[in-house]
């Protein structure tokens, strides 16, 4: 476990998404892809939406939730992950991440809210885009808000 | 060569008869004819000649997405699927324009399209995932509904897995079965379900997860959320968002205040814990106009405002519903045709009348002559328009029981079937009476979808621009209305003078007259329906939603306007080539509309079949509609186009002009024209 020392800043906020709102359109998939990617890829996207169409087209958004204290950076042999000054979000230093994949398999979450990108060879995860969320910007249902942690 | 962006690059080849996979490249047709529609009727006018039949295995199936499809807009999950029909008589180009999430997955696959043509031996499914393709046993899946396929396939390859699938109504050749695309949707024109399973091809199914490149993402995302404004809010926001998500009230414990759907019996139950219901969106689209349910029994499914709203007791109530409460059977109605694989269109136009103007359908018209009774069809006749009946009927239909054999012929061919075997003279008569009355009294008839479904805000008024749109193609543009109005939003009341001066300007500015939507008059419509004819090639070539655009207006501005240009800004961000609209509409619209045009003349059409559906339609409309006023306003259409007056046939400067060089000569070379 890792030592969360004050001078670590608590994150500021994560993503959630309401359910009953998300029509699982994947707009917000597409964002994220273009605006951290460059290209169309769900797959390489830092929220995924899976939708149960005979369930009465239930939705379920996987995000990252920005937990406390996070596995995925006690998992990360190279401190690549670590906490945004700014924004308190966990993110990852694609400069320093070596592709192991250990945080994947630490994150506690199913599925996991970190992926790999096999052709730049780095885990990528939710940055909260600085503080500005792309995908709760073009969230046209306002299904997805980003939810303040602290004030 | 420099490399393409938006296109995934590759279009597979299937030979079922052979079971030989092969894989060409888009660009032979992109960006020329752009994707979807055009780029279809390209490769049918290459591959598809006038001698083929549609259920013949010379006949082929092809599926193409566009540059637009997987990025971001409404309706962006759409594609086309063209061939040649089965329905109409003799079997002609067709296409439909199905969306959901099938065609961002077969991009995400690594495939801009799919040409499928051959017969496989016995039933088989294509199975494609990140560009590999099996063609894949399907004896256990052949004869299920599409549920139950569906469901069977998702089991197999995962949940993501999304599937193009026949039921048992495509397997038995009806030719009025569609494809089932994603639960919610279907290829429903043009009876493609039936081209499928004439190949004994059950299904497809698609996962994918690769990259589609594009120019310049961030001004995708830029576009997506300005144009998004145009036509929605978010929850929450102190405007209301638009006309669908206003219905949403009704199950999110949102303030309720539609009393369309507020009154309806789904609701009570909804609200009892019987049933779940929820609003669905296809792939990147902000409008979200799909809705499922799932009741305590099973019944379970999806569909769009006409397999779900539309059928309550006894007729249509679209936009009418306050009077009427939408209960289980209406829904039980659209979820049995998505089963069953039937066209939902096709089987409402047939039992349920769309207005009480139109008298009566004409199983209604067989029942009351007698022609029609229980011993005779099987069918409970007393009870038509019951749940009841529809489900025995749609039943006898997909799987050719009974009398569903020759039902599933359509409903000109069985009309035609009863005359010719008619055992007394008598019932010769009152059967030729009602052939008459409701389909077309000779033969070819082109038209096949919305036969008999005259649409607008009441069937006895006059229609100029639908006039000459239907009489024109084989499919009316369901757009026509819509560029006049607002499409599903209403305008804000106490507006009603900007509105009007805004239509006049708009008809002013696009087709030099202000009563261009006058439809009291035939002023202007020549302009009129050439441009809508163009813009739905536009839409569908990129492909993005007919029903959520053009937004010439908008009901979230001050001045009301809104913006036409988005197709042109969507195809610019994503390919990287920089096309204004006007230019998208001169290089898509107008080469695609004389493409599909020189199609349908090598396949026989004439001006001479150029005609507004049916007598049926033309009695309705035969006190307003001056016959000599019309073929006038037809010779003007054609001139325009630039297509001989007296046979509708393109001429060759107009291709050429065109850059269709090639399809002039093969039709100079044919003898059709000079």
């Amino acid at each position: 476990m890792v030592k969360m020392s004050d001078s670590v800043v608590a994150s500021r906020g994560k993503i959630v998404c309401d359910a009953n709102l998300c029509t699982g359109c994947r707009a917000c998939e597409v964002v994220c892809s273009l605006h951290h990617e460059g290209v169309i890829n769900p797959e390489l996207s830092r929220i995924s939406i899976t939708t149960w169409e005979y369930e009465a087209w239930r939705t379920e958004a996987y995000v990252c939730k920005q937990c406390e204290a996070a596995n995925c950076m006690a998992a990360c042999p190279t401190e690549a992950i670590h906490v945004d000054a700014q924004t308190g979000a966990i993110v990852i230093d694609e400069s320093k991440c070596n592709g192991c994949q250990e945080c994947i398999i630490a994150c506690p979450s199913s599925p996991s809210r970190i992926r790999y990108n096999d052709s730049r060879m780095v885990c990528v995860k939710c940055d909260l885009c600085g503080g500005e969320p792309q995908c709760v910007i073009s969230c046209q249902q306002g299904a997805l808000t980003y939810e303040r942690m602290r004030a | 060569m420099r490399r393409q962006f938006g296109w995934v690059g590759k279009i597979l080849r299937i030979d079922l008869t052979k079971g030989q996979v092969d894989v060409e490249r888009t660009d032979r047709y992109a960006p020329r004819f752009i994707g979807g529609r055009a780029m279809g009727a390209r490769i049918y006018w290459e591959e598809i000649g006038p001698e083929v039949g549609a259920l013949d295995p010379e006949n082929k199936i092809i599926i193409m997405t566009g540059p637009a499809t997987g990025a971001l807009g409404p309706g962006v999950g759409r594609f086309s699927i063209i061939s040649k029909s089965p329905d109409p008589n003799p079997n002609c180009f067709f296409y439909s324009d199905p969306s959901g999430h099938f065609g961002p997955e077969l991009k995400f696959a690594g495939y801009d399209g799919l040409i499928i043509e051959g017969k496989a031996s016995r039933p088989v499914y294509l199975w494609i995932n990140d560009g590999k393709v099996e063609i894949v046993d399907a004896h256990r899946l052949w004869g299920t509904n599409t549920r139950v396929a569906r469901t069977e396939l998702k089991r197999l390859y995962g949940n993501s897995t999304k599937a193009m699938i026949i039921g048992p109504a495509g397997e038995h050749l009806c030719r009025e079965a569609v494809i089932s695309t994603d639960l919610a949707s279907a290829a429903g024109e043009g009876g493609f379900g039936a081209v499928m399973g004439s190949k004994n091809l059950k299904a497809i199914a698609v996962r994918g997860t690769g990259s589609i490149g594009v120019a310049r993402p961030g001004e995708i995302i830029d576009v997506y959320n300005r144009f998004s404004r145009l036509i929605t809010r978010k929850w929450g926001e102190s405007e209301p968002p638009n006309l669908w998500k206003s219905m949403q009230h009704y199950t999110q414990s949102r303030p309720v205040s539609v009393p369309y759907v507020d009154d309806s019996e789904v609701a009570e139950e909804v609200a009892r814990g019987g049933a779940e219901k929820r609003w669905g969106a296809c792939f990147g689209c902000p409008v979200g106009c799909l809705q499922a349910h799932r009741f305590k029994d099973g019944l379970s499914g999806a569909g769009q405002c006409n397999e779900i709203m539309n059928v309550v007791e006894d007729e249509w109530i679209f936009h009418k519903g306050q009077k009427k409460k939408i209960g289980k059977d209406s829904i039980e109605f659209g979820i049995l045709c998505q089963e069953f694989g039937l066209s939902v269109t096709q089987v409402m136009g047939h039992l349920f009348p769309r207005h009480k103007l139109h008298g009566s359908t004409w199983p209604r018209l067989l029942i009351d002559a007698g022609l029609w009774t229980e011993e005779n069809t099987g069918l409970p006749v007393d009870k038509m328009g019951s749940s009841e009946f529809f489900r025995e009927y749609m039943r006898k239909v997909a799987y050719r029981e009974g009398i569903g054999d020759q039902l599933a012929e359509g409903q000109t061919r069985y009309l035609k079937s009863l005359v010719d075997n008619a055992r007394t003279d008598e019932e010769r008569q009152k059967a030729r009476d009602i052939y008459e009355e409701v389909t077309q009294k000779s033969e070819p008839s082109y038209s096949v979808h919305w036969q008999n479904v005259p649409r607008g805000e009441s069937a006895g008024s006059p229609r100029w621009s639908w006039l000459l749109s239907i009489s024109s193609n084989v499919r009316r543009e369901n757009i026509t209305e819509q560029l006049a109005t607002n499409n599903m939003d209403p305008f804000p009341k106490g507006r009603e003078k900007d509105i009007a001066q805004l239509r006049r300007d708009l008809g002013r500015d696009l087709f030099g007259s202000e009563r261009a939507f006058d439809e009291s008059t035939p002023e202007g419509k020549v302009g009129w329906v050439m441009y809508m004819q163009h813009k739905s090639l536009e839409t569908d070539s990129l492909p993005i939603c007919r029903y959520a655009l053009p937004r010439h207006f908008s009901v979230y501005t001050p001045d009301l306007m809104g913006d036409y240009t988005y197709p042109a800004q969507l195809f610019s961000a994503v390919t990287g080539i920089d096309r204004t609209e006007e230019e998208m509409f001169e290089q898509v619209g107008e080469r695609g509309f004389n493409l599909e045009r020189a199609i349908l003349t090598r396949e026989g059409r004439r001006r001479e079949h150029d005609v507004a559906w049916n007598d049926y339609y033309m009695k309705l409309f035969s006190s307003w509609v001056d016959r000599n006023l019309l073929n006038k306003v037809m010779d003007d259409y054609y001139r325009a186009r630039g297509w001989d007056v007296k046979t509708g046939i393109p001429t060759q400067d107009k291709l050429k002009q065109l850059d269709l060089g090639d399809v002039a000569e093969e039709l100079k070379g044919r003898g059709i024209s000079g």
